[in-house]
C-alpha cells in the first residue's frame, strides 16, 4: 500500500517536472546573459527591452488573437449545436460522434496538406485569414465537442418541461435554463477553440498564404540562425504567463458558475 | 352552455394517444370538479404517465379526443400556456437558481415584477414551512424540502390545476405519510383542483376524492376511494386494491347485492361488485382481502375451504400466511403468531367481506 503511494505520488511527481522544468528553464534563459548557451545565469532584462523595442511579432500576435477569437466563437456555436442534437439522436448518435471525432487521430501537417488542397482547389477559397480559421476550427471542433458533450450529455430535459410547464416560452427556456446550464461545456468549447488556434503550427504552414501567425513567426525566427533567438524565449515565457493567467482565470470562472 | 354553473375543472373526451403500434391511451373520459383531488391510479404502462403529460402539454394525442380546461380547449396550446402546474417525481428543481429563484421562476417569466414576485414566493414557501430558506442551494435540500420547494414553485403561479406526478416516489416510507397528510390540508384550505398519479395504494385511498383506475389505456373504473377498494368493478380493479384472493366460476343466485357463486371448490356468497345488475349463469370472479381470511372460522363465515400452511411470515402484529389448497394458493393475514407450517387449516370469510362481479372479457 505505501509501496503504491509512493509509485503513485513519484509518478505525479516526475510529470510535473517534465511539464513545469522546460517552461521554467525557458525563463530563466530569458533573463540571462547568455541566453544560446543553453544554461542561464547573469541576470539582465535586455532582450526584454530589446522586444519591447522590436515590432516584428507585433502584426503576427494580432493576427493570432483575432484568428484565435473567431476560432473559439466558431467552437462555441458549433459544439453547441452538434451537443444538444447529437443526445437526442437515437441511431445516428455514435456514428455522428465518431466521425466528428476521427480528425483528432490524422497527423497535423497530413490536415494542413489536405486543407490546402481542398480549400485551395476545390472550394476556392484564398490562402489567408479565412483558411487559417477553418483549418483551426477543423483541428479544435472535436476538442470543443468533447467539452460540450460532457454537460449536454447528462443535461436533464424534464428541466426545460418543468419551465414550459411554468409558462416559460421557448426562448426563456433556452437562456434562463438551457443556457446556464451547459455554460461550463460552452466555455471549455471557446477555451479550447482560442488556446488549440492560438498555438496550431503544423496546419498553418501549409494554410497561412500571406498571413504571418505567432507559432509560424516563432518557428521562423527560431529555425533562422538569427540574432533575434533570445527575444524569442521572452516572447514565449511573455505568452506562457499569459495564457496561464487566462486559462486560471476561466477554470475559476468555471467553477463559480457551476456551483 | 349553462352560464350559472362554472364548467368543471377538467373535460377530457374520448382521449386516444398511441406510440408507434401500442396504445396509451384508449377512448378516456375523465370529468374533474373545481377543488377535487382527483387520483389516477394503474399499473406501469397502463397511460398514467401519458394522461399527465397530455393535461400539461408534454405530448399532444395522436388518436384524437377533447381536452378542455375551465371550458376551454386545450389541445393547441403549449404547455407554457396552459394553466396548470406540474410537481414533477424527481421535482425537476433549476439546480443553477436558489431555492426563491426556483420559487419566483413563474412570475419571472410572467413578467411579475420583482419586489411583488419576491413577496409572492416568500409567502409560498411560508406555506410549505420553509420559511427564509430563499438563499439555498438546491444541492443543500433534502428529499422532504425540495419537494416541498417543487410545490412552492407550482403553487406560486396559481394554476387551475395542479399536477402531481408520483409525488411521494423519491420518499422514505415516514416522510410520505406525514406529507399525505399534509397535501390534503394544503389542498382543502387553498381549494385547488388536483390530479395526480401514483402508483402507491394507500396514499390513493388515503388522499383522494375519487379514484380513477387505469389499465392498458381504459379507465377500468371511476368512483370514490372507498367504492372502488369495497366494490371493484372488474377482478383487475380487485387484484390491483390488494382483494388477491380470487376464484372464477359461474353466477348461480342473484338478488338484492347479496350473490352466489359456484365455483370448482363449491358455493360461495359475497356481495356484488359488477358495474351491471348481476345475472345468473353468467361468469363471474370472487375475490377477498387477505386481512378478510380467518383461520380456525366460526359459524359467521359462510364461506370455508380447507388448506394446508406453506410458508408464514412474521410481519410484526401479525403473519402472512399462505395456504396451498387444491384451487390455488390463499394468502391470509392472521394475529396468531404461532408457527403454522405444513398443518392442514380450514379458513374462511364472511359474504360481507367477499366481493363478487363480472369477470370481465379479457
Amino acid at each position: 500500500m505505501a509501496t503504491l503511494r509512493f509509485v503513485l505520488l513519484s509518478g505525479s511527481a516526475g510529470i510535473l517536472l517534465l511539464i513545469y522544468v522546460p517552461v521554467l528553464w525557458l525563463a530563466l534563459l530569458s533573463v540571462g546573459a547568455e541566453p544560446l548557451s543553453g544554461l542561464p545565469g547573469g541576470f539582465t532584462t535586455v532582450w526584454y527591452l530589446a522586444l519591447a523595442s522590436n515590432r516584428n511579432w507585433v502584426q503576427p500576435a494580432i493576427s493570432s488573437i483575432e484568428i484565435a477569437l473567431c476560432v473559439a466563437l466558431l467552437c462555441m456555436l458549433a459544439a453547441l449545436a452538434a451537443g444538444r442534437g447529437l443526445p437526442r439522436m437515437r441511431r445516428a448518435r455514435v456514428p455522428i460522434t465518431l466521425a466528428f471525432l476521427l480528425p483528432l487521430g490524422i497527423p497535423g501537417t497530413v490536415t494542413g496538406l489536405m486543407l490546402f488542397a481542398g480549400y485551395r482547389f476545390v472550394l476556392g477559397i484564398h490562402m489567408g485569414f479565412w483558411s487559417l480559421v477553418l483549418s483551426h476550427f477543423v483541428w479544435a471542433f472535436p476538442f470543443a465537442l468533447i467539452s460540450m458533450l460532457v454537460v449536454t450529455s447528462r443535461f436533464d430535459h424534464g428541466l426545460l418541461d418543468a419551465a414550459a410547464d411554468l409558462g416559460a416560452s421557448p426562448r426563456q427556456r433556452f437562456w434562463q435554463i438551457e443556457c446556464p446550464l451547459l455554460m461550463p461545456g460552452l466555455v471549455g468549447a471557446g477555451l479550447f477553440g482560442f488556446l488549440l488556434s492560438f498555438t496550431e503550427l503544423p496546419r498553418s504552414i501549409f494554410v497561412s498564404g500571406a498571413i504571418q501567425t505567432l507559432p509560424l513567426f516563432n518557428w521562423a525566427e527560431a529555425s533562422t540562425q538569427s540574432s533575434q533567438v533570445p527575444l524569442i524565449f521572452c516572447l514565449n515565457t511573455l505568452l506562457t504567463v499569459l495564457s496561464t493567467a487566462a486559462s486560471v482565470a476561466m477554470i475559476g470562472l468555471l467553477g463559480r458558475t457551476t456551483r | 352552455m349553462d352560464q350559472t354553473t362554472p364548467s368543471p375543472a377538467l373535460q377530457v373526451e374520448r382521449l386516444s394517444h398511441a406510440y408507434g403500434q401500442v396504445t396509451a391511451l384508449d377512448a378516456v373520459e375523465l370529468a374533474v370538479d373545481r377543488g377535487e383531488l382527483l387520483t389516477i391510479v394503474g399499473p406501469s404502462g397502463s397511460g398514467k404517465t401519458s394522461l399527465l403529460r397530455i393535461l400539461a402539454g408534454f405530448e399532444t394525442p395522436n388518436r384524437g379526443g377533447r381536452l378542455r380546461i375551465g371550458g376551454k380547449d386545450m389541445l393547441d396550446l403549449p404547455p407554457d400556456r396552459r394553466p396548470v402546474a406540474t410537481v414533477f417525481q424527481h421535482y425537476a428543481l433549476f439546480p443553477h437558481l436558489s431555492v426563491g429563484e426556483n420559487v419566483e421562476y413563474g412570475l419571472r417569466v410572467r413578467g411579475v415584477s420583482r419586489p411583488q414576485r419576491r413577496a409572492r414566493a416568500a409567502e409560498a414557501l411560508e406555506i410549505m414551512r420553509l420559511p427564509g430558506r430563499e438563499a439555498r442551494r438546491i444541492g443543500q435540500l433534502s428529499g422532504g424540502e425540495r419537494q416541498r420547494v417543487a410545490f412552492a414553485r407550482a403553487l406560486v403561479t396559481e394554476p387551475d390545476i395542479l399536477l402531481l406526478d408520483e409525488p411521494m416516489g423519491a420518499l422514505d416510507e415516514p416522510l410520505r405519510r406525514a406529507l399525505e397528510a399534509e397535501i390534503r390540508g394544503l389542498q382543502r384550505t387553498l381549494g385547488t383542483t388536483v390530479i395526480q398519479v401514483t402508483h402507491g395504494r394507500e396514499e390513493a385511498l388515503a388522499m383522494s376524492d375519487r379514484l380513477v383506475v387505469l389499465r392498458a389505456g381504459r379507465v377500468e373504473q371511476d368512483a370514490t376511494p372507498r367504492t372502488v377498494f369495497e366494490r371493484p368493478v372488474t377482478r383487475f380493479v380487485a387484484g390491483f386494491m390488494g382483494l388477491t384472493n380470487q376464484m372464477t366460476g359461474r353466477i348461480v343466485s342473484a338478488g338484492n347485492g347479496q350473490v352466489s357463486i359456484e365455483t370448482a371448490s363449491g358455493r360461495f356468497d359475497g356481495q356484488w361488485s359488477g358495474a351491471a345488475p348481476a345475472r345468473p349463469g353468467t361468469h363471474g370472479f370472487l375475490a377477498v382481502h387477505p386481512e378478510k381470511l380467518r383461520l380456525d372460522p366460526d359459524g359467521a363465515c359462510s364461506n370455508q375451504l380447507e388448506g394446508r400452511v406453506v410458508q408464514a411470515f412474521y410481519q410484526g402484529l401479525g403473519s402472512r400466511i399462505e395456504l396451498e389448497t387444491e384451487f390455488g394458493v390463499f394468502i391470509a393475514i392472521s394475529g396468531c403468531n404461532e408457527s403454522l407450517g405444513g398443518t392442514i387449516n380450514r379458513f374462511g370469510w364472511t359474504a360481507g367481506d367477499c366481493v363478487i362481479g363480472n369477470l370481465d372479457a379479457t
